[in-house]
């Protein structure tokens, strides 16, 4: 077993897509970064989109401000790009600084080599990259596709995070089990005041189900954490265990190779589930 | 010669009998209001407080002394007990013209309570704005508004989104804003691939490029409208929440004084600027400031304070005011400043009130002499009166001297009765040279400075006298102490038969023969302990006469107290310093000779003399021409001078004494020295009264006192005097004894008669003075003059030799 008080989380990668949501994931990343006393590393992603855009013969830019057309060229993209990153990471510092957090951050163009590099070192990846397109992808489709690049842990979050936000956990017996209530213990641990942790098991079988429970119950104990455990039938999917839990916009932790997860990714509840998602891998 | 007899004691000292007194002393007698005699002054105080038209203010003209301030205070306040208290007046803050606070009238004693109203108000104010705002209601209602505006814009691009979809187009945020680009497998294309594109395939995707373009542009023109529709949808809620916050809260106070319109006014004025300034009260903390002044432009809660300016709320009746310092600004009210980092800061509560805002609806009572000694503040005093509105205005804007922002409150209305104190010359030069003047003082209270002596008014006196030495907590006076007071007091008006209403010097005098009393053990203040303060109030500052004596007695200054001299005569002069006066006799000296008919007064050919005693001097050579020289020119050249006087001489008291001495040089007959006079005359020789009888008759007295009294010694005083005479103990007993002598006379011919002990002489049928009389010899002299002044003439210049005089 696991040391339970071992924290599982000390390095932590943001993604910031220049996005108007940034400023919002800056600031839940540093809180995140605080509370668990990690590191914050800040990587922006030069969406190469824009440069291609920027190539075409025929590229125009619509001002935001003024609603009037002028001619893109990639020399000035580059730079505007370049400005942006400055200003986030301007934006980055401020926040990081703010809340005390060590903290770098990183340019890059490529997005998905630079991910799949970045992130295995990392223990936690912050990420609501919507990118640029007006037409996002869904929620379902941004999980399936980080989740195809990299190989650590993925805090995908709708918006803000409640500092009072119940933490909950799905279990399923998996060989993550451990490492998934690591990170729940260390995201309700480390708070002001410990935040309430609820654990769903759900398992086959009444035996497997009691089992999970004293295991769960011995780690829990093990870490000196009081947690409400609660029985989920098998099949029970993630909408399910938020309406379940006490109290609004949870954290919901749960691994990677959960059958609720995965059949989450198979349809569009997703994009209403409205509670942040962190998946263990 | 009829000779004139003197005086008997009688005449020289009215003295006041105790025994017909029924009381034993002064603890016996009721208080009686100090007015006594004053019943003119009280009649025009009844008709100027009583008449309610403009410019019927009053001045009470009098001496100083007769405590005019105290008298008309206490009768204005029996006045005022009867009337309404004056309606309260407060500045609030003038929402629509902020640097003009706006004046509220309220009936006696709620402006406190509106004061304290507002004050509950903003504190209400205070917790309930903030917590109206950060309810989860008002939050999610913002979010509701807020989405519906994301959602709208939200929906339009999206909208624009896919249809740039199906287009196989795909609509991007740039770093500036929006730009469409062909897409190809999820990612835009690159511009070599788009180049390798079919001609027909670019031009399509140009065009569809352009018109999305159109639609996108029109989608950004309608965003500020849905954001400016936003903003409003959120301001509505926030008056709808602010209102109902601040509504019920205002509303409260509304029902409390909704018989007051101009507060209701008001506090309409207040709830719209609550409600227009609602972001700005929604933080718990109020905008930094100074001593509580807000220094940015953001409004605070500090605006809704109300400033009474008069609170009447524990006034009974009218008001009367008495202000001691009548400053300008203490008069009409002032603005005042704080400075902060070089700025000069005020606000409305900084307004302060002036004598004129609390004395409205009342009485006012100011020292004319103060008010005309501080700089503008009579101007100030006229411009509130004449316009009947106080407005507060300070010095340096009326007079541009300074530029700092300031306030212009609005004026509040003034009804006051303002009485004015001063002297009788202060009256009538206000008078003479203030037009605005006559037309705001109309009423005027003359106040006598001494009123009749008689047995009803000495008895009112006593009752007088036991007033003020109750309100001062005195010793009670018996009766001889009473009646010595009495004396004293026809002493100090110079007249027997009247009394000082010198009400100041009556109280003094109480006073320390209060103190003398307490010093000898008396339960009452007896008739010694009145004599004992008036005896040392004198020794107290009698140090310059006694040297002046001591200088007469040592013949450093010559005065003859014996003997006779052609020339020379003892004439009494006056000397008052401070609250002293005492008389010096001075030797007043005559020489003449042949001339030209003129008299040189020789003090004021030096300029020591003033310009009544001059005209004494010139009466002089009308007289003797008159007299003695009908039929030729008077043809002497006289001088007279006041020997060893270094100061100035003004009067004409002397002016007998002066004749005198010129009939004696004229006559050749000799004065005697034993006597001293004092008295003016006119053209027709007769003696007219002087003042200050007493002191020169005692002046002379203790001279010979001092010299020893040889039973021949007096003083000569007009006959017109008499009445005047309160002479000392010590002058009363020796006339008596017969020691020393007062006479009066009546005419010139009298008075050279007991000088000189020589007939004066009165012309016969034939129009000739008596041989040997000093008429006679006088008009000799001059005839002896004229003719040889018609000799010299005629010697000289050969005219006239056959004519004779």
């Amino acid at each position: 077993m696991r040391n339970p008080d071992a924290e599982v989380i000390r390095r932590i990668l943001v993604m910031l897509a220049g996005s108007p949501r940034d400023a919002q994931i800056i600031e839940t990343a540093t809180g995140i970064a605080q509370r668990l006393r990690a590191e914050l590393a800040g990587f922006f992603v030069e969406d190469p989109d824009l440069m291609r855009l920027a190539g075409l013969p025929f590229a125009r830019e619509i001002s935001l401000f003024s609603a009037t057309a002028r001619g893109l060229e990639p020399i000035a993209m580059r730079r505007a790009l370049r400005r942006e990153a400055d200003a986030i990471r301007r934006l980055f510092e401020q926040s990081a600084a703010k809340a005390g957090v060590s903290w770098s951050f990183e340019i890059n163009d490529d997005r998905q080599t630079a991910l799949l590099t970045v992130s295995t070192e990392r223990d936690l990846l912050i990420t609501a990259d919507t990118g640029r397109r007006l037409r996002a992808e869904s929620p379902a489709r941004l999980v399936r596709r980080t989740l195809a690049h990299v190989s650590c842990t993925v805090w995908f979050t709708p918006g803000t995070v409640n500092p009072a936000h119940p933490v909950m956990v799905m279990l399923d017996g998996s060989t993550r089990m451990h490492r998934v209530l690591g990170v729940a213990a260390q995201l309700a641990r480390n708070n002001a005041r410990p935040l309430p942790l609820t654990v769903f098991v759900s398992a086959a079988d009444e035996r497997q189900g009691e089992a999970l429970i004293g295991e769960a119950q011995a780690w829990l104990a093990g870490a000196g954490l009081d947690a409400q455990i609660l029985r989920l039938p098998e099949d029970s999917d993630i909408a399910a265990a938020v309406s379940a839990g006490a109290g609004p916009e949870p954290v919901l932790v749960v691994g990677r190779d959960h059958p609720a997860l995965r059949a989450l990714q198979r349809t569009d509840s997703m994009d209403r589930l409205g509670c942040t998602l962190v998946i263990v891998s | 010669m009829a000779m004139v007899k003197p005086l008997g004691p009688a005449s020289l000292y009215r003295r006041c009998d105790p025994d017909k007194f029924d009381f034993a002393s002064t603890e016996d007698l009721e208080d009686i209001e100090p007015v006594i005699g004053q019943e003119r002054a009280m009649e025009a105080l009844d008709f100027g407080i009583g008449i309610h038209h403009g410019g019927y203010n009053l001045f009470a003209v009098g001496p100083f002394g007769i405590d005019k301030q105290m008298v008309v205070r206490r009768f204005l306040e029996v006045r005022a007990a009867g009337g309404d208290p004056p309606n309260d007046w407060c500045y609030v803050h003038n929402f629509a013209v902020p640097d003009r606070p706006r004046a509220l009238e309220l009936p006696a004693g709620r402006a406190r309570e509106f004061r304290r109203d507002m004050e509950q108000l903003i504190e209400d104010l205070r917790n309930a704005i903030p917590v109206a705002f950060e309810s989860g209601e008002y939050h999610a209602r913002v979010r509701e508004i807020e989405e519906s505006y994301k959602d709208t814009r939200e929906k339009a691009l999206t909208e624009l989104a896919a249809e740039a979809d199906a287009h196989g187009l795909a609509l991007v945020r740039t770093p500036g804003g929006f730009a469409l680009a062909p897409v190809k497998d999820g990612e835009i294309l690159d511009p070599e691939e788009y180049e390798k594109l079919p001609e027909a395939e670019r031009q399509r995707i140009e065009r569809e490029v352009a018109e999305l373009h159109d639609k996108l542009a029109t989608v950004l023109h309608q965003m500020p409208k849905w954001q400016r529709e936003s903003r409003n949808s959120i301001k509505a809620l926030d008056r709808e929440v602010g209102l109902y916050a601040v509504g019920h809260l205002i509303d409260e106070i509304r029902r409390k004084y909704e018989d007051l319109p101009p507060v209701l006014d008001y506090l309409d004025a207040a709830q719209t600027d609550v409600i227009e300034h609602l972001q700005e009260f929604r933080s718990h903390e109020e905008p930094a400031g100074l001593f509580g002044i807000a220094l940015s432009e953001k409004p605070s809660f500090r605006r809704y304070q109300v400033n009474v300016m008069v609170d009447n709320s524990e006034t009974a009746g009218m008001p009367v005011i008495y202000e001691d310092t009548p400053l300008y600004q203490n008069l009409v009210g002032r603005v005042d400043h704080m400075t902060h980092m070089g700025a000069l800061v005020t606000d409305f509560t900084l307004v302060k009130p002036g004598v004129l805002h609390r004395a409205n609806g009342g009485y006012l009572v100011l020292d004319a002499r103060k008010v005309l000694g501080q700089p503008y503040a009579w101007e100030g005093l006229k411009r509130a009166l004449l316009a009947r509105e106080v407005r507060i205005q300070s010095l340096g804007q009326i007079f541009s001297v300074i530029s700092t922002v300031s306030l212009d409150p609005e004026p509040i209305p003034l009804d006051v009765k303002v009485v004015l104190l001063g002297e009788r010359l202060l009256y009538y030069l206000m008078r003479a040279y203030d037009p605005d003047f006559s037309d705001l003082f109309k009423v005027t209270a003359e106040f006598e400075h001494e009123i009749d002596r008689g047995a009803d008014n000495d008895l009112l006196y006593a009752r007088l006298l036991a007033t003020l030495a109750r309100r001062e907590s005195l010793r009670p006076l018996d009766r001889a102490a009473v009646a010595r007071v009495i004396e004293h007091c026809a002493r100090l008006a110079e007249d027997a038969e009247k009394l000082t209403a010198r009400l100041q010097d009556l109280t003094d005098l109480l006073r320390e023969a209060d103190y003398w009393a307490r010093d000898s053990s008396h339960e009452r203040v007896a008739r010694e302990d009145v004599e004992k303060a008036i005896a040392l109030r004198i020794r107290r500052t009698d140090g310059l006469r006694k040297r002046i004596h001591e200088n007469i007695l040592r013949d450093i200054v010559m005065i003859d107290t014996d003997g006779a001299r052609i020339g020379e005569i003892n004439a009494l002069s006056v000397i008052e310093l401070g609250d002293q006066s005492f008389a010096q006799p001075v030797r007043v000296t005559a020489n003449a000779r042949l001339g030209e008919g003129e008299i040189v007064d020789i003090e004021r050919e030096s300029e020591l003399g003033g310009a009544i005693h001059s005209k004494g001097v010139m009466i002089l050579g009308s007289y003797l021409a008159a007299r003695y020289c009908l039929d030729r020119p008077l043809s002497l050249s006289a001088s007279l001078v006041f020997e060893q006087s270094y100061g100035p001489v003004e009067g004409d008291s002397a002016s007998v004494a002066e004749l005198c001495a010129l009939l004696s040089v004229l006559a050749g007959v000799e004065i005697r020295q034993t006597l001293a006079i004092t008295g003016s005359v006119n053209q027709h020789g007769e003696v007219q009264a002087i003042g200050g009888v007493n002191e020169k008759i005692e002046g002379f007295f203790d001279v010979c006192v001092s010299r020893e009294l040889t039973g021949k010694q007096g003083v000569l005083i007009p006959a017109a005097n008499i009445p005047h005479l309160m002479l000392r103990q010590t002058v009363v007993n020796a006339a008596a004894q017969g020691r020393f002598h007062i006479w009066p006379v009546r005419s010139i011919d009298e008075a050279m008669e007991l000088l000189t002990g020589f007939e004066a002489g009165e012309r016969n049928a034939d129009g000739a003075f008596p041989d040997g009389s000093i008429n006679h010899r006088v008009e000799a002299c001059l005839r002896e003059f004229a003719d040889l002044r018609h000799e010299y003439g005629r010697l000289t210049t050969g005219i006239g030799e056959d004519a004779k005089p």
